[in-house]
């Protein structure tokens, strides 16, 4: 998952400005999974999550396409929940699958964090 | 309304055309009540009057989509399995659900079924109710209504309260199961619970009225107790001679009953059921039963491997009173 990132600073050897919007693509699906740890929640119930968390710069497009596709993997369940007012909500919910994903991604991402940390400290 | 998010759907499809069909169709199922759902939420917020002015025009979401796939890799093999043996189990459950129905008038099964959800409330707090009331200290025997403290008004008063409060909690979890997974696992947790010692009242109660709960209890005990065939009890002395009158105690001191006789005694005796009228039974009781040929009585017993009890101060056989005579006095329970 965050093998991407790596090959994106491999392959962009003259980036000099890191923009959030970039990293997020690597650990979106992390994050995604992150606020569905405790409880589950409807898209923009997650978008809004994920906006209070910090990542302010995450479009609904973003998450919708997230959740479709940790669904189609396998990570995800839904089901539907009539609104008092307005359209029903479709919510999502990590199946087993999803939390063991979340639990490796985790270890990856922390690894990862760590050492550019640490790389960070070095070059600092 | 809807023809705006079916317009904005459609053009955000058209901007992802060049994407192979089942991935567009994967990502795009979705997106008309995704988007009517985010436009009812930032409407309420006080976003912009247009799907457009919501979320940016139609090529800027559909550009948004495209940078999300692709990051995850296929599934793991189990989660893959598990997800295919779900949609199984799902469509055997509907074709079931098809073909079930209309053999009971109906549609489909889950249509019947879902008419017996408040019978189904109804009967969860009964159940409750018994579950608190055997779980109560103090609970007596199980019977048919919840009764705390013996008080049947209290038990009828729990009753209402739980089959009330099972309603209630029918009624909102319908409506709109809770979000919180903890909620819903503690929600499945109890019912389960429930419907376990519903099933197995139901059993006790089965049991009971077929009668085979009695006779099991005999059967039971049967091959423990190896009294079962005694009518009466004869006590021998040291010297091998019958004591007439002999009252038999147990450890702690408490009148034994053993023997045909003797238990009808309980019923058919002086004090025809009185309180103590254990302390009343002598044997041998039974006044027809006559005394067996004993000829094999060695005189003297020998001691136990573990030794004796040394016979404590009590009732004296010595006194010799007639089986016909009942003693007076009942000893203190304590030897």
């Amino acid at each position: 998952m965050v093998a991407c990132c790596l090959q994106y600073f491999a392959s962009h050897t003259t980036v000099l400005s890191v923009d959030t919007t970039q990293l997020l693509k690597g650990v979106l699906d992390l994050a995604v999974l992150a606020v569905l740890r405790e409880d589950d929640g409807y898209g923009y119930d997650i978008l809004r999550r994920l906006r209070t968390a910090g990542l302010t710069e995450i479009g609904d497009a973003s998450v919708y396409g997230t959740l479709r596709r940790l669904f189609a993997a396998g990570y995800l369940t839904t089901y539907v929940v009539p609104s008092e007012e307005g359209p029903h909500r479709k919510y999502y919910a990590l199946n087993p699958a999803g939390r063991t994903q979340l639990k490796q991604g985790g270890d990856v991402w922390n690894g990862f964090a760590s050492t550019m940390n640490t790389l960070l400290r070095e070059s600092a | 309304m809807n023809v705006e998010i079916a317009q904005y759907a459609a053009q955000v499809g058209a901007a992802l055309s060049d994407l192979p069909e089942q991935a567009r169709d994967d990502l795009l199922e979705d997106l008309p009540a995704h988007l009517a759902e985010v436009a009812a939420e930032v409407e309420a917020e006080g976003g912009g009057a247009t799907l457009t002015e919501r979320l940016g025009p139609p090529s800027a979401y559909a550009a948004e989509l495209r940078a999300t796939l692709g990051h995850t890799g296929g599934p793991s093999r189990t989660a893959a399995w598990a997800g295919r043996a779900v949609s199984r189990a799902r469509t055997r459950w509907s074709v079931l659900d098809r073909r079930l129905g209309p053999l009971i008038g109906y549609e489909r099964l889950g249509e019947f079924l879902a008419l017996l959800r408040p019978a189904w409330w109804v009967l969860r707090g009964w159940l409750a109710a018994m579950l608190v009331a055997q779980l109560w200290p103090d609970s007596g025997g199980i019977g048919l209504l919840p009764r705390f403290e013996g008080s049947t008004v209290l038990g009828l008063l729990a009753l209402a309260g739980f089959v009330v409060g099972s309603i209630w909690l029918g009624r909102r979890t319908a409506a709109a199961p809770p979000a919180r997974r903890r909620t819903r696992l503690a929600l499945g947790v109890a019912t389960a619970v429930v419907v376990v010692f519903g099933v197995s009242l139901w059993v006790t109660a089965d049991d009971r009225l077929t009668g085979t709960y009695w006779h099991d209890v005999t059967q039971a005990s049967s091959p423990s107790s190896p009294y079962e065939q005694v009518a009466d009890i004869f006590v021998l002395g040291p010297d091998g001679q019958i004591i007439p009158g002999a009252r038999l105690v147990d450890q702690g001191g408490n009148p034994i009953v053993l023997g045909y006789c003797a238990q009808r005694f309980g019923w058919e005796g002086p004090s025809g059921g009185d309180r103590g009228w254990e302390w009343r039974v002598v044997y041998p009781s039974c006044p027809d039963v006559s005394a067996p040929a004993l000829p094999w009585v060695p005189a003297s017993p020998e001691a136990l491997p573990w030794g004796t009890l040394s016979p404590s101060a009590g009732p004296s056989p010595s006194a010799g009173p007639s089986a016909s005579t009942t003693p007076a006095a009942s000893p203190s329970a304590t030897p």
